[in-house]
């Protein structure tokens, strides 16, 4: 491994945790249903970039694997989401998360 | 292992697509068969994991007690859960005509079952993602599809979305993992984590893993700081579902959290990685505290047991952080019936027990769903003793075990939790259970004393009452009775699961360290050069 690659990898790193924090934010700021999904989709990228730089840094192909099973479960889960907030939004024709504050205690 | 050592899971996702084909049949008589065919697949799953569980099974894996434990629970729980939701799916309206989803709720729910019964069979950070979302996947559908009302799509919405979140944060967490051994393998991540240790503390990176893997888990047992979802999805599900989930989310997060902290061979306690066990520890208190209280202040029953169940999990991480150490006056291993019990086998015996009694009391909830949710709060379980004694009984029973009142399998399991935190030389930490037994009396009692001694309000109606329902509740029952006099069977199977975790590293104990692993390994000096310093 040549004195090059850690930088590199560091930055990868680096740009993994910013969309995954970029991500967090999102969920927490927005109030829109499909941008709060988004921001999961975006948290899930940034676990991606990591596990590509981690898979390119160590030379073997674990990571990629992982980023394989990664996406499809994300697709599925998209799938399930968008499933849902169709079902939300004929019920209450609103994608606004405050809609949906009837159960509390 | 082998693929042999996979048939329950095989038999019980067989029987989901089963379902799943079944379920398109126009006729409904065709229909209603869904749940004997999820009845019959758990009852041959049962049976593939028993033989599995005989002595001298793959004797190549060591946590094979453990996978075999996670295996039974399952299907064993999963019998009663099936049938605890006989009616589903839930109507509201008894004018609701039957809608096309009977057949995919059982094949939901045998997914999710196997899910959990894959967990503790899996050998590698991708398989151990994809059994916990294999649990998690189809509970998001089945909460809101599961009950025709606003608040289980609330509900279900609520779940969903911070199941993702949780899902983002652990996953991170095993990239990091990922990245700090060079390998999604479970024994290569134990391997660094052992090197790591040796040298001094692990680095920064593998304690960050650990904590958002630990942070990202605490939602699916729902533990703070990840556990407030808990009473909105418990009271907005339908209450077969919320049964399910008071069960099998839980159990999959605790044994998804024995296998990783197994990564770190249960020996963080050098200065910086001593704060993972510390805050297992504080976890645990400040889960029980906040369930208990809470649920003080609860009216609702699904709310008030949805508190219980954080505080449950309180006592199952004690258990936890207690870890597989057996104090030195213990009996050798391989030995059982001696007078200590490590914390794992505390913990296995607890979630076991914990699922019977808490389906029991969701059981008795559900024969009593009678017309727009009579049975919801203190009002609708009013006078139940004198109308519904049988079922007065099989909730005072559940209720009782869950305080831990002796003769009850939830008194064994506080014991053995108790017992295995002063073996570790923990007494504050077994007061602080006692204390939250105690307070926790105080609305369990609540309950016992409404259904006891204040008259009905309004006759309660029971709606429909099938036989597979009485039969879930009277069966929870008497296993909780059962076990709590005669808790040999039990006993074995989760001290033979808590004591194959290793307590301290060994290459041995990791099968799967082959030649394989070095080919696509890294060069040790180019790890050493990143983490090292």
């Amino acid at each position: 491994m040549n004195s090059l690659a850690q930088p590199i990898l560091l930055e990868y790193l680096a740009l993994g945790a910013a969309l995954f924090a970029i991500g967090l934010v999102g969920f927490l700021a927005r109030r829109n249903l499909i941008l709060i999904f988004l921001s999961t989709e975006l948290m899930f990228q940034g676990i991606i970039i990591n596990l590509i730089a981690f898979s390119c840094y160590y030379q073997n192909t674990a990571g990629q694997s992982f980023v394989i099973f990664v996406l499809s479960i994300a697709a599925a889960e998209a799938a399930l989401a968008l499933g849902l907030v169709v079902l939300l939004f004929r019920r209450r024709r609103t994608l606004n998360v405050d809609a949906w504050s009837d159960l509390r205690g | 292992m082998n693929l042999h050592g996979l048939l329950p899971e095989m038999i019980m996702l067989a029987a989901a697509a089963v379902i799943l084909l079944n379920g398109l049949c126009p006729r409904e008589s065709v229909r209603r068969a869904s749940q004997w065919l999820a009845l019959a697949g758990l009852v041959a799953a049962f049976v593939a994991a028993w033989r599995l569980a005989a002595p001298g099974q793959h004797a190549g894996w060591p946590l094979w007690p453990l996978a075999t434990f996670g295996s039974l629970l399952a299907s064993g729980v999963g019998l009663l859960a099936v049938l605890a939701s006989w009616n589903m799916p839930f109507k509201d309206q008894p004018t609701e005509t039957d809608s096309a989803y009977r057949g995919e709720y059982f094949a939901l729910l045998l997914c999710s079952l196997a899910g959990l019964s894959m967990m503790a069979k899996v050998n590698n950070l991708i398989w151990l993602f994809l059994a916990l979302e294999l649990v998690s996947m189809p509970t998001y559908i089945m909460v809101a599809a599961g009950r025709g009302q606003s608040a289980a799509q609330e509900a279900g919405v609520k779940y969903f979305f911070l199941g993702a979140l949780s899902a983002a944060v652990y996953l991170f967490g095993f990239s990091y993992l990922y990245g700090f051994a060079g390998s999604t393998r479970f024994s290569t991540i134990a391997a660094a984590f052992h090197s790591a240790l040796a040298l001094g503390h692990p680095p920064a990176i593998a304690l960050i893993g650990l904590l958002m893997v630990v942070l990202g888990i605490s939602y699916k047992i729902a533990a703070v700081p990840l556990h407030y979802y808990a009473p909105d999805v418990y009271q907005g599900a339908a209450t077969p579902v919320t049964a399910f989930l008071a069960f099998t989310p839980k159990a999959a997060g605790f044994i998804a959290l024995i296998l990783v902290f197994n990564l770190t061979g249960w020996q963080l306690s050098s200065s910086l990685a001593g704060a993972v066990p510390a805050l297992l520890m504080a976890l645990a208190v400040v889960t029980m505290f906040v369930g208990n209280v809470l649920a003080l202040l609860q009216r609702n029953l699904k709310r008030i047991l949805a508190y219980s169940s954080i505080a449950h999990s309180g006592y199952m991480l004690a258990a936890l952080a207690l870890g597989p150490a057996l104090s030195p006056e213990a009996t050798r291993p391989g030995e059982l019936g001696g007078s200590s019990i490590n914390g794992l086998s505390a913990l296995l015996f607890y979630l076991a027990a914990y699922s019977l009694m808490t389906l029991g009391a969701f059981a008795v909830l559900i024969y009593l769903e009678g017309q727009t949710g009579a049975a919801e709060d203190f009002d609708g379980i009013a006078g139940l003793a004198g109308e519904h004694p049988l079922a007065a009984g099989c909730m005072a029973v559940c209720l009782f075990s869950l305080i831990g009142m002796p003769g009850t399998v939830g008194f064994l399991g506080k014991l053995f939790i108790v017992q295995a935190a002063l073996a570790a030389h923990h007494p504050v930490l077994a007061v602080i259970i006692v204390i939250n037994a105690a307070i926790a009396a105080t609305y369990y009692l609540r309950i016992v004393a409404a259904m006891y001694l204040r008259a009905a309000a309004t006759p309660l109606t029971v709606r429909r009452p099938a036989l597979a329902l009485k039969l879930s509740a009277a069966v929870a029952t008497f296993l909780v009775i059962f076990f709590g006099l005669f808790p040999g069977a039990l006993y074995r199977q989760s001290v033979a699961g808590g004591r194959s975790v290793p307590t301290v590293y060994s290459a041995a104990h990791w099968p799967g360290r082959s030649a394989k692993r070095t080919a696509v390994g890294m060069p040790g000096s180019a790890r050493a050069g990143l983490w090292a310093n």
